[in-house]
């Protein structure tokens, strides 16, 4: 009897700890395309900084979750991708892979977050500072940008471009509008992206070489309108509600950046611990 | 935690009203603690590539910690310091701090024992559970929360634990990690049924269930928020064998190790031996299939593990040997480990006047089959594709992929009262692109390494000991060649040189010299060591954890004290 009620023990206790989920399939159930619009915002945004490398035979399923978290969100959802770092070398992972993807730009985020040195594919999420970490693994991209779109909208970006097809000029106009009186110092990069460079990718799930020949690199990091770091939005000053604060930008675009497409992404950024307030893009032509 | 702590030694003092109550206390109380401090002071070493702004000004970097344990009759309680100020290199930088992260009271009868704050515990092998800290590694996964144990009969042992595992300074707030339960029990059939006290063969059987709570907050992938494993065991003995299997089973649980895939995982452990008089035999058989179990599952690092998986590999600690390391592949592997003893006996012709020891070892380790598996919605098959269950496997079937091969002899003989020696040669296969996580499509690293380590006494207080090693491989960075001396005054002194040097290095700017001279003292429980020199870059590991060492120059200083 006394064995009977060790061993009934023992049961209750096992069901009681012991408490399972067994999910079915289909196991996804958002992703897919989104269409992307254009600036002005008035919404919280949310941005993804995907460094990668065209060796990284991991990181076409990180550009996946990205992917898919734009599809879920739409426009919300701002990506960049950095191609930095060792898996980005051009001429070192065989033929094709001579293109080089890496910017002056990107180098120094992804030196001074320490991406690469952590390894890749792993990114930022609105470069937000958990105890000096910023640096966030693909498969918690998901539930970092959920989280991040809960955040205040703080701020409304316009981008205005203008693209001079004979020069390979582009001028771009930033208004940016704060929607409450703020005390800290805000900086804004303004940088360009390109979608639909068909080149080499190593990626893990396909056979033979592991290489995609004609693999689409989307939000490729071209460079930066106004420095690594960007500019002070305010020139100093504290940022006033309803305040619209310009700045005027231009770059002359490579041989090899296709403009239709390329697309402008701004983003204003608290200078104390480079977290974003507030990201946009828009079409660098129309 | 520092408020429950204090909360519950002023209860327990409170209740204490005289002086004399006071007195009496005391004297029944014992504490007992240990510490240790590891400092280094970095240099910048050119042929390194250590620079001034590499170092950055963070010349100094501390690890240390301090524990205290209270005993009271059936109470007890103890914390734990520690520091970082900065970390060593190698070390994770998260944790950068100080503070008290381990604190714990217990009280415990001859039945239940119950324990709050900070705990280690382990179920069986630990496919379920292993909590654990490792300060070679920098890693602690405690849990913190609550455990009872109660023992109703002398043989059966039950225990649960409920809590949230450390994660480095970081304070648990809502939805920050998972939160862990679980429960084991283990039955030792010959304490329990007396019928069985005396019998010949012994048998323990043992269960264990666990738990995980983490929020989805995945907006693309439906993630399981309470992901179970279950394991069995036993136990038993047959006069000269022991036998121990364990099996556990995981339900799907997608995270960043395996991806995302929704696979359920599987472990199995198998060991026999035998011993006798002079002989010795191990075997060991082990196949693990995406058993990776963390409280966060988007945790890649060391960090918040809560299981673990125990190595089928020897652990070697020569400068040489334990170059290239085993690092266990929690997402899959599949592997076996033989070990033969035999003690030449004393005054046979191999053996001579003191007798001789051989000991042999093999273990392999391979990848598991993968097969690939449909991607729901699609026509497509892939493998580890997330979203999917990730692969198929064939249960014993081992892939052609090797992660791991050791081939091992040593002999150890006593030539005379004063000098012994020990001969070790190795062959090793090392996957470097797996175990070192390159992925670079290294080749792997084939080497041939002999050890030969002699011991002089000069006196019952005076001895020197001698390392003679070389390692030969045509991978990686060549050939290597290591001497260590080191002369010890018991039960005081010691002074060590030592010297790595890889003269085979295929860039020939790269054949350096890592000499280190190193002096101790020891008095009682307090030893202290200063080294200087240079540390190697390496991979470090401890049962199969790892973690990476950067190459460093400097001053090493260890202190470490009990009482």
């Amino acid at each position: 009897m006394k064995a009977f009620k060790i061993l009934s023990l023992i049961v209750a206790l096992g069901m009681f700890f012991y408490a399972c989920e067994k999910i079915e399939a289909p196991y996804k159930i958002g992703g897919g395309e989104s269409e992307r619009g254009s600036s002005g915002d008035t919404t919280k945004n949310v941005l993804i900084e995907d460094y990668t490398g065209h060796g990284c035979v991991n990181c076409p399923v990180a550009a996946d979750f990205a992917h898919d978290l734009q599809g879920v969100y739409g426009e919300r959802v701002v990506i960049i991708g950095v191609h930095a770092g060792y898996w980005a070398t051009p001429g070192t992972f065989g033929p094709g892979f001579d293109t080089d993807f890496r910017s002056q730009t990107g180098n120094t985020w992804d030196t001074y977050f320490g991406v690469s040195n952590v390894g890749n594919p792993n990114g930022l999420v609105d470069r937000a500072d958990d105890e000096g970490n910023y640096i966030v693994t693909p498969t918690n991209w998901g539930s970092q940008v959920d989280e991040r779109l809960a955040n205040d909208f703080l701020a409304k970006i316009t981008i205005e471009n203008d693209f001079n097809a004979g020069t390979k000029n582009l001028n771009t106009n930033i208004k940016t509008e704060f929607q409450i009186n703020l005390t800290d110092d805000y900086s804004i990069i303004v940088c360009v992206t390109q979608d639909s460079i068909i080149a080499p990718q190593k990626d893990n799930r396909v056979g033979g070489d592991g290489v995609i020949e004609d693999y689409d690199h989307m939000h490729v990091l071209r460079g930066s309108m106004n420095g690594d770091w960007g500019e002070n939005v305010t020139n100093g000053e504290d940022p006033v509600s309803g305040k619209t604060y310009e700045k005027n930008y231009s770059i002359k675009f490579e041989d090899d950046w296709v403009a239709d497409d390329c697309w402008v992404v701004a983003f204003v950024y608290n200078e104390a611990n480079k977290t974003l307030i507030q990201v946009d893009e828009e079409k660098v032509t129309k | 935690m520092n408020r429950v702590f204090l909360l519950i030694v002023f209860v327990f003092f409170a209740g204490i009203s005289t002086q004399a109550q006071f007195s009496e206390l005391l004297k029944k109380s014992e504490v007992h603690g240990s510490f240790e401090f590891d400092g280094a002071y970095y240099m910048p070493d050119n042929e390194l590539g250590i620079t001034d702004s590499l170092i950055n000004g963070r010349n100094f970097a501390f690890n240390g910690f301090g524990n205290i344990t209270y005993t009271l009759g059936n109470f007890s309680a103890g914390l734990r310091y520690e520091a970082y100020l900065p970390p060593l290199a190698g070390f994770d930088p998260r944790m950068e701090g100080q503070g008290f992260p381990y604190i714990w009271a217990t009280y415990a009868t001859e039945k239940f024992s119950f324990t709050v704050g900070n705990f280690y515990e382990q179920f069986g092998n630990g496919l379920t559970l292993r909590t654990y800290e490792e300060w070679t590694l920098g890693y602690d996964n405690s849990l913190n929360g609550a455990r009872i144990t109660y023992e109703p009969v002398k043989g059966l042992l039950m225990k649960g634990v409920y809590g949230v595992q450390r994660f480095f300074w970081s304070k648990y707030t809502k939805n920050s990690r998972g939160i862990v339960k679980g429960f084991d029990a283990e039955l030792d059939f010959n304490q329990v049924f007396t019928g069985m006290q005396d019998a010949k063969i012994k048998l323990i059987l043992g269960g264990s269930f666990v738990s995980k709570y983490q929020a989805d907050q995945d907006p693309i992938y439906k993630l399981p928020r309470n992901v179970s494993n279950a394991a069995g065991r036993v136990t038993l003995g047959m006069g000269k064998f022991i036998l121990t299997s364990e099996y556990a089973y995981k339900i799907n649980d997608p995270s960043a190790i395996n991806k995302l895939i929704y696979k359920e995982g599987q472990g199995l452990i198998v060991s026999l031996s035998y011993s006798t008089k002079g002989f010795g035999f191990f075997g060991m058989f082990k196949r693990y299939d995406n058993m990776s179990y963390r409280s966060d599952r988007g945790e890649t690092a060391n960090a918040l593990d809560i299981n673990f998986l125990p190595p089928n590999t020897e652990t070697h600690t020569y400068m040489l040997t334990s170059m290239y390391p085993y690092a266990t592949q929690p997402n899959g592997e599949i592997g076996f480990q033989f070990q033969i003893n035999y003690k030449v006996p004393k005054k046979s012709k191999l053996g001579g006047k003191y007798g001789m020891g051989i000991a042999v070892n093999y273990s392999q380790v391979n990848d598991i089959v993968r097969n690939a598996v449909e991607v729901p919605g699609t026509d497509e098959t892939a493998i580890e594709e997330p979203g999917t269950l990730g692969w198929s496997s064939p249960f014993f079937e081992f892939s052609d992929q090797v992660f791991w091969q050791d081939f091992n002899i040593e002999i150890d003989k006593k030539f005379s009262k004063k000098f012994k020696g020990t001969l070790t040669y190795m062959y090793q296969t090392y996957d470097i692109d797996i175990l070192e996580g390159h992925e670079e499509g290294l080749p792997h690293v084939y080497s041939n390494i002999g050890v030969l380590e002699l011991t002089y006494k000069f006196t019952s207080k005076k001895a020197l000991r001698g390392e003679f090693q070389g390692l030969w491989t045509k991978q990686d960075k060549g050939d290597w060649a290591a001497l260590l001396l080191e002369y010890t005054i018991s039960p005081h002194w010691f002074f060590t040189v030592s010297d790595q040097w890889n003269y085979g290095n295929p860039v020939k700017d790269n054949r350096l010299h890592y000499y280190n001279g190193s002096f101790g003292y020891t008095r009682k429980t307090t030893r202290i060591s200063i080294t200087y020199g240079r540390q190697r870059e390496g991979i470090v590991c401890v049962g199969g954890v790892c973690r990476a060492v950067p190459a460093s120059s400097g001053f090493y200083v260890t202190i470490s004290s009990s009482f």
